[in-house]
Order: C-alpha cells, then structure tokens, then sequence
C-alpha cells in the first residue's frame, strides 16, 4: 500500500534529490519558468510553495530557512523581494504546471512550471526565431510596460496585462494561421497511416500465435 | 496438481486476446486551431492551452 508515502523520490538518493529540488526551485526563481519532466514539476511544486511561504514570511528566520534549503543567497534574495510580494493576496497554488506532451528522445512527459504570479513570460526558453515581426515589436513594448506598471494596483496590473497580450495574442495568431494549415494537413497525413500501420500488426500478431 | 481437462479452444483464446488489442490514444481538438491535440496538453501546432498562449511554436 501506498499509504503515507509521499515523498516522490525520482529515483535518486535522499542528498541527490535535495540538491535535484533546490536546484530546480532556483532555476525557477530566476528564469520564473522552467521546462523539465512532468514527474520533476510535480515533485517540485511542494517544495517551491513552502520556499515562497517562507518569502511571505519575510523574517531573517525564514530568510536564513530559506538559505538553508536552496544555497543560494541571490536567489532566495529574488525570491523574498520579487515574487514572493506578487502573490501577497493568494493562498496557496503559487504555482502552475502545464503540460507538453511527449519528450522526443525518450518519450518522457514534460512539463512547464512557472509562478501564477508572475509576468507572462512568453518564450524566454524558446528558440529565438520568432514567426510574426508584429508579435516581435509587441513583446518587449509589453515587457517594458508591465516593469512601470509593477508598482500599480494589483487588479489593475492584471486587466492591463490581459489588455496587452490579446494585442500581441492576435497578430501572432494570423501570421501563424497559414503555417498551421499546412502543419495540419501534414500531422493528420502523418498519423493515419501510422494508426493503420499498429492496427494491422496487432491482428496478425494474434493471428500468429 | 490439477491439470485442465481440455484444450483451450481457438476462440476461448481469442476472446480472451481481444481484450488485449492495441487502442488508437483519444484525441481532442484544439480550441483555438482545431488540430487534433492529446488532451490535457498544451496544444503543439499553436500552442495555446486553456486559452492563452503558453509557448511559441516555430514554422
């Protein structure tokens, strides 16, 4: 039974899976969204949502908490004096994990984790190649505005965060409808046969044996 | 030791195998390009999930 055993242990010893997390949350409080393995995002989530209600907290006990857990002071210094005061209003659920779909390699499932709180960040970690030139202009208009508006009123922050990305949103979706027609026809040309192809080899395998 | 008393028949077995057939995954369709996406999955022609842009898909 799995009764009482939480720990999610990622095949790694108990000083290997420290590291593995503080390092992890690190990442996160400096690039605010990182890519890794589904099964590494949720083992991270706990971890990362006690490091930044430790933020909150704000004392120098917690600080030096913090210190102890991640090893490293600039980080938890981020931590404490920028994200941890944009999710002042929220309970809980600091973080947010989206789902990629299978790894090419290995077929391992990846995953997205980044701050609810935080500033959209569109695709620090993309390649830099981006498909629309309307979307390039927009994107670090709004990154340079969201930094002006970060003392404003928290909801107002939010509508006008919505109001800018549709903007960007919207160019980007047109520039990139017609590469997605293509991309289409060639997906759904690709996976019929495909489906073809796995269903003939079960039934003759059955009919084999 | 107990021993079946009868061959099993070529439809027993294949009865039995057919519950182990190979089934296609359950595709949905993207909101936003209408491509078919695994669920639950940020979409990976357009990228959206749950409507909003999560990641840039390159060309």
């Amino acid at each position: 039974m799995r009764h009482q055993k939480k720990t999610v242990k990622l095949g790694r010893t108990a000083e290997h899976r420290k590291a593995l997390l503080a390092n992890q949350v690190c990442s996160l409080i400096e690039h605010s969204r990182i890519k890794t393995t589904l099964a590494k995002a949720k083992a991270v989530r706990p971890f990362a949502e006690k490091m930044l209600t430790l933020g909150k907290g704000g004392t120098l006990h917690d600080r030096r908490n913090a210190i102890s857990y991640l090893h490293q002071p600039k980080m938890v210094k981020k931590l404490f004096e920028e994200i941890a005061p944009r999710s002042a209003n929220r309970n809980g659920g600091y973080t947010r994990i989206i789902k990629l779909g299978p790894r090419m390699s290995d077929s391992a499932k990846m995953a997205y984790i980044e701050w609810v709180d935080a500033a959209p960040v569109a695709d620090d970690l993309a390649p830099k190649t981006v498909t629309a030139p309307a979307a390039k202009e927009a994107k670090p208009a709004a990154d340079k505005s969201a930094k002006a508006d970060k003392g404003a009123a928290e909801t107002g922050d939010e509508t006008a965060r919505k109001k800018r990305t549709t903007g960007s949103r919207r160019n980007a979706a047109i520039a990139k409808r017609a590469q997605e027609k293509s991309n289409k026809a060639n997906a759904s040309a690709q996976a019929k046969p495909k489906l073809g192809g796995n269903r003939m080899k079960t039934r003759s395998g059955s009919r084999g044996k | 030791m107990g021993v079946p008393k009868r061959k099993t028949s070529k439809m027993r077995l294949r009865t039995r195998r057919a519950a182990n057939r190979w089934h296609a995954p359950q595709l949905s369709r993207c909101a936003q390009c209408s491509s078919a996406v695994l669920p639950h999955i940020a979409c990976p022609s357009c990228g959206y999930y749950k409507g909003r842009q999560v990641l840039t898909i390159e060309a």
